[in-house]
């Protein structure tokens, strides 16, 4: 019998499988046969086809790899709103903790057994306010206050690593707390997709954990998994703001 | 500035943000996630009306802003407070 990949997790890694948000009608149709009543009443209240479409892709995927982390049918598997708002996957008992985030034509999913995470993504694109963001969430640089347009990258490594700090803690942007964002560990990388760039960031408890492996979901309503597209290693590289390219098409 | 002339500023900033956003069809009652846009966009959408319309909201107010007619409230309550002042 298969072990679950959750047991084949080392308790210092974590997992991030990456899912492109494109499908065709007909597998579409498939994923969106295996939401939840609840999703499906969810997908229904979203306006625009294209934010329809890409939740019900994302919803799907993150029912079949928390069902192969699991070991379980992907409809079984059922992920939940903790009383912290954080994402629990049903019948875990805490021990898979996971984390989940989505921009542009990409979805992401973290998995680790041993600490609380946070993860986001979020595709580059030009920014009218980057200054002013950068300002208002009192993460701005000396360039971004000079206003520096090569400084986008700087801007969104540091946006996702405010995400998913605010993930991490379970709080809102508006509460988030950019001194104890600092004080946690994160990760940065810019990986690239269908001619996009995105930026990825993770954070968890610093030491929590040694090394994330990025793995590509090759779709499909079984869900063909086993694909690790690159590895990035906590251990030799600073706590905050590691920013490596990783070119993936 | 009356509530009307906040609620024009929001969507033509939100169609200016949001990719292939109609900004006539949008419902005041949903949220801007409703139309595809991202957390980002929507503190772009706000950071960019604070600019035009000189209103200061406050980082803490924004867990307020549920829907497009939220923050267009939110932008009013600011202005009208900050005429006051």
């Amino acid at each position: 019998m298969t072990k679950p990949l959750a047991e084949r997790l080392p308790v210092s890694h974590v997992h991030v499988w990456q899912c492109d948000l494109r499908v065709p009608d007909t597998r579409l149709e498939l994923y969106r046969r295996n939401l939840h009543p609840e999703e499906r009443r969810q997908a229904r209240t979203i306006v625009s086809e294209i934010a329809r479409r890409r939740f019900i892709v994302r919803r799907a995927f993150r029912h079949i790899v928390v069902g192969k982390y699991l070991c379980i049918p992907p409809g079984k598997a059922i992920v939940k709103q903790g009383s912290e708002g954080r994402p629990i996957a049903a019948g875990t008992h805490g021990g898979l903790r996971l984390g989940c985030s989505h921009s542009g034509e990409l979805a992401v999913v973290a998995f680790n057994r041993s600490a609380q995470i946070g993860i986001d993504l979020q595709v580059k694109r030009p920014m009218r306010e980057m200054e002013e963001i950068a300002r208002y969430f009192s993460f701005a640089s000396r360039r971004h206050q000079k206003g520096d347009a090569a400084d986008a990258d700087e801007f969104f490594a540091e946006w996702t690593r405010l995400e998913a700090g605010a993930k991490y803690f379970c709080v809102g942007l508006s509460k988030v707390d950019l001194a104890k964002v600092n004080n946690l560990s994160t990760q940065t990388i810019f990986l690239r997709h269908r001619g996009e760039q995105y930026a990825l960031s993770i954070a968890c408890k610093k030491l929590s954990t040694t090394a994330v492996l990025f793995h590509r979901f090759a779709g499909g309503p079984g869900g063909e998994l086993n694909r690790a597209i690159a590895t990035c290693d906590t251990a030799k590289t600073p706590e905050k703001s590691n920013v490596v390219s990783r070119d993936e098409r | 500035m009356v509530r009307d002339d906040i609620m024009v500023a929001v969507k033509r900033k939100a169609a200016q943000i949001v990719p292939n956003l109609n900004p006539e069809s949008l419902d005041s009652s949903k949220s801007f996630k409703d139309y595809g846009a991202t957390s980002l966009d929507l503190v772009e959408i706000v950071s960019g009306l604070m600019r035009e319309l000189r209103a200061k909201v406050p980082r803490s107010e924004l867990s307020k802003v549920n829907t497009i007619g939220s923050l267009v409230d939110l932008l009013h309550k600011t202005l009208a407070e900050q005429q006051v002042k």
